[in-house]
């Protein structure tokens, strides 16, 4: 079953000078699936998670969450829908800074109205299996950014949503990092199922999808399946990229990154 | 975590944000308490109805109306930095409604202390300000008591202040759009517009306004008091005008106008690429647009602070000898035809005077009333009654044929052209069957300020065909050289008088008046320059909150543009003429605002007020510059810590 479809989605910025940041995008993302969306500077692939994240809606076309479009919800309905049924994760972490990490991890439910015995336990599990519990009574700014990026994944992920989805996720990072919240997205999403949908840049973090849609111009350009190993996969994506014409630099200064 | 626990958590762990907004309200809070424990002090609210009164209660109303602005714009502020959390919340799943509420129970929160901290000092404070109140009304010494009604009209009044705002907070948070949200305080590069027409408009409408005040024979003229009481109780017509072209210009001035200016130096292209001038210009053209609001408001709250100092401090100084030109004579008793104790209460004011060892001369006057079948009032007094009294003050005693007439004002200050009884070139009387020409006017008055309107002084043998009389008074005027210590014997004799009977007696006394008038005058003093001090202090608070607010964003710009090679000089130089602009501009519009309204009313006063203006201007001046230092310094100083 297709959680998330995009039909024919277009959107336009500007009155007087219009620009075309995406063109008539359709795209089918299976229950359970780890999806990479990349592309070159401009290529309009934030623009593509924002309008899946229902906080842009598309100038023509339909977003169909679970069958359901968002972006024909009122607006109470639709914070209850991006409350229960999303979870986002941040290239700068977006953790409440007057909250310790363990409050921010459960504020999604505290927005919920949950009772305060089901927090704790949910935090509980969640804390342990991201290894976090040693950290949850600190505030933001005693964490490291691996730390303080995983403490937005348990976030994301507290209330068991139907589709995760980030923004460059690593962009903040160091390697080991990088490595470290990618094996961790990577196993969510296995012992989860949680369908997770991730803009980089960074091939290397693409590495752990299970597919990558490439975008260019905001059309879509390409979509590679992952195979048995991660290194060909790894390989493949350097290969498109290079396709994408024109724009070995950029690549090459990603990789530097 | 429950939702109460986050809103508490965010009041709690962020005091650094918190505090400028806690304080702000605490300020407001305080003043507002402290004034409302003057207005219901017991020994205040029993002259119920007075003027004292009707002073102190459009004050508080003032404080009131300025309260919810300085609450408004600092909750605005500071809402304003925390963008990108609420974005993140939004993002999260937090409805609006949640959000308001967040708002709201943090307000509540941040409230409830500031109510009860800004009470709490507000009572010792209140004190200071009771000793100076009951010193100015020498009512003895004004005690303290325990002030419920301020208290609960002080916890109400702010708790709905409170409320409103939460109600106001998804106009301050664009809710809508989370994207501009989540991209935090961080503005686009708008298009920056401004029109030349609404720049033309701007200067139009603050000419049209400085036009109006400078010309006072648009005014009509009244005597000082009431011309307060007018302002006060119902503003007059073509001040409504003047101010609100005024106000609007002054908005214009900054929407339009100094972005307009500023894009004509961007054109001469020589200045505009010299140096830091580049940097400066287009950097303060984004400063201003994004700052409109706030230098509009600092300029007409500086205007008005300015004003009232200047106007209290201009009227304390006019005023002196009021009750002097007021009343000539040091006490006058007038009796109506009808009174049959005329001559035994004259006995008792003379024996009294005596009593006390006053020396004194006694001018009786007879005055007539006549009202003729158009309804024309005028009252009439014989040459040689007027020459009587004219001697008495020092003025040049006339000698009037049959048929001439000589008129006397009724109020201190007069303008002959302006007057429409002293304008009169002929007087007609008993209907029309005698007609008098008119020769000349008293300089001044010869009873007292406001008795006998439209006098006209006639031949004797004129005066005693005067027929057809409605009313015919006997006036006594006493000449006391030593009136500044008859205060005792006037209280002796209001006991036996009374103030007087309606159709037969009444009297009045130039010392009573003297301690009225010494005592509104430090009152308005008083008023004026607590209005203005705290006036002032919020417009400098406005300015403050911008740039605080502003720092984060500022810090990154100079960060980037150090790393390009701007020395510390050079940014030391752009952002002093920036700050420079957004402190001083606004004092100059203000302090030339307040010069029109000046002189408006030195029009109202008759006399020259420059001297004052001068003064109270350049004490601001001195205070705009400490104060700019003093925040230039910690800018620079903090700005210093991240350039290369």
């Amino acid at each position: 079953m297709d959680i998330l479809k995009l039909n024919h989605i277009s959107k336009v910025y500007g009155d007087k000078v219009q620009y075309c940041a995406l063109k008539d995008i359709n795209l089918n993302i299976e229950e359970g699936e780890f999806v990479g969306i990349m592309g070159p500077s401009g290529s309009g692939k934030t623009t593509l998670l924002n309008v899946i994240s229902t906080i842009d809606p598309p100038t023509s076309g339909e977003v169909l969450i679970n069958g359901e479009n968002p972006y024909k919800l009122d607006n109470s309905n639709l914070a209850l829908f991006r409350r229960r049924k999303l979870g986002f994760v941040f290239q700068d972490f977006n953790l409440i800074d007057t909250l310790t990490i363990g409050e921010n991890i459960v504020l999604p439910l505290t927005l919920d109205g949950q009772k305060v015995s089901y927090m704790d336990k949910r935090l509980k599990e969640i804390a342990a299996r991201l290894n976090i519990e040693n950290i949850i009574n600190k505030r933001t700014y005693e964490v490291s950014g691996g730390q303080a990026q995983r403490t937005a994944i348990a976030r994301a992920i507290i209330h068991s949503p139907l589709l995760l989805l980030a923004d460059e996720p690593t962009g903040n990072l160091d390697s080991k990092a990088a490595r470290d919240v990618m094996e961790l997205f990577e196993r969510i999403n296995r012992d989860t199922g949680v369908t997770t949908v991730m803009v980089t840049h960074d091939p290397k973090s693409a590495s752990y999808c299970h597919r990558v849609i490439f975008i260019k111009d905001g059309q879509f350009f390409n979509e590679i399946h992952r195979g048995d190993s991660r290194q060909r996969f790894y390989q493949q994506i350097l290969d498109v990229l290079s396709l994408l014409g024109g724009e070995a630099n950029d690549i090459f200064s990603v990789r530097l990154k | 975590m429950t939702f109460f626990q986050f809103a508490l958590n965010n009041v709690r762990r962020n005091t650094r944000v918190y505090l400028a907004y806690f304080l702000s309200s605490v300020f407001t809070i305080m003043v507002f308490f402290s004034f409302a424990v003057n207005l219901f002090h017991p020994v205040i609210a029993s002259k119920s109805g007075g003027a004292i009164e009707l002073i102190m209660g459009q004050t508080e109303v003032a404080i009131l109306v300025f309260s919810f602005l300085f609450v408004l714009i600092s909750v605005n502020a500071f809402l304003k930095v925390r963008s990108k959390e609420f974005g993140v919340l939004m993002i999260l799943g937090m409805s609006k409604k949640q959000l308001r509420k967040l708002v709201f129970l943090e307000n509540m929160v941040i409230g409830c202390l500031a109510i009860v901290l800004g009470i709490t000092i507000g009572l010792v404070f209140s004190k200071l300000l009771l000793m100076i109140l009951s010193s100015i009304l020498s009512y003895g010494s004004l005690s303290f008591y325990f002030p419920y009604e301020a208290i609960l009209l002080t916890a109400v009044f702010f708790i709905l202040i409170f409320l409103g705002i939460s109600a106001l907070t998804p106009v301050i948070i664009r809710t809508s759009n989370i994207n501009a949200l989540l991209k935090g305080a961080k503005r686009a590069n708008r298009e920056i517009k401004f029109s030349a027409i609404q720049s033309i408009l701007a200067i139009l409408l603050l000419g049209a306004g400085y036009f109006m005040a400078v010309s006072p024979q648009l005014y009509d003229i009244n005597p000082l008091l009431d011309r307060i009481v007018i302002f006060i109780e119902k503003i007059p017509f073509l001040e409504v005008i003047l101010t609100t072209s005024v106000v609007i210009g002054t908005y214009l001035f900054f929407s339009q106008l100094s972005i307009f200016v500023l894009s004509c130096f961007k054109k001469n292209r020589s200045f505009y690429m010299n140096k830091t001038n580049m940097l400066w210009i287009s950097d303060l053209i984004y400063r201003i647009r994004d700052n409109t609001r706030m230098l509009f408001l600092v300029t007409i709250l500086s205007a008005i602070a300015f004003t009232a100092i200047t106007g209290v401090y201009a009227l304390s100084s006019v005023v002196k000898d009021e009750s002097l030109k007021d009343n000539p004579f040091a006490l006058t008793y007038t009796s109506y035809s009808g009174n049959d104790n005329e001559d035994k209460h004259i006995e008792v004011i003379d024996e009294m005077l005596e009593s006390f060892g006053f020396k004194y001369e006694k001018y009786k006057s007879e005055v007539k009333k006549q009202v003729s079948n158009d309804n024309y009032i005028v009252h009439i007094i014989s040459q040689s009654d007027y020459n009587n009294r004219a001697s008495a003050l020092g003025l040049d005693k006339v000698a009037l044929d049959e048929d001439e007439a000589f008129l006397v004002p009724v109020y201190v200050r007069f303008d002959v052209k302006r007057d429409k009884t002293l304008s009169q070139k002929k007087i007609a009387l008993n209907n029309g069957e005698i007609n008098l020409e008119v020769v000349g006017v008293a300089p001044k008055v010869i009873f007292y300020s406001g008795l006998f309107r439209n006098l006209v002084v006639v031949n004797d043998v004129t005066y005693s065909r005067i027929t057809g009389i409605q009313e015919k008074y006997h006036s006594y005027s006493y000449d006391i050289p030593d009136w500044l210590n008859t205060l005792k014997a006037t209280e002796k004799l209001r006991e036996v008088l009374g103030v007087g009977e309606h159709g037969k007696y009444f009297w009045s006394t130039r010392i009573e008046g003297y301690i009225l008038e010494n005592q509104n005058k430090k009152l308005f003093l008083y008023v004026g320059f607590f209005l203005g001090a705290i006036f002032f202090l919020g417009a400098s608070s406005f300015l403050y909150f911008r740039l605080y607010t502003d720092l984060n964003q500022e810090k990154n710009k100079y960060i980037g543009i150090s790393k390009l090679g701007l020395s510390f000089k050079e940014m030391k130089k752009v952002a002093s003429i920036q700050i420079g602009v957004l402190f001083f501009v606004p004092y100059i519009l203000a302090s030339i605002h307040t010069y029109f309204a000046i002189n408006v009313l030195q029009t109202v006063l008759y006399s020259s007020v420059f001297g004052q203006y001068i003064a109270v201007m350049a004490v601001f001046l001195l205070l705009n510059i400490i104060y700019y230092i003093s925040v230039r310094w910690r800018y620079i100083k903090y700005l210093k810590r991240f350039v290369v």
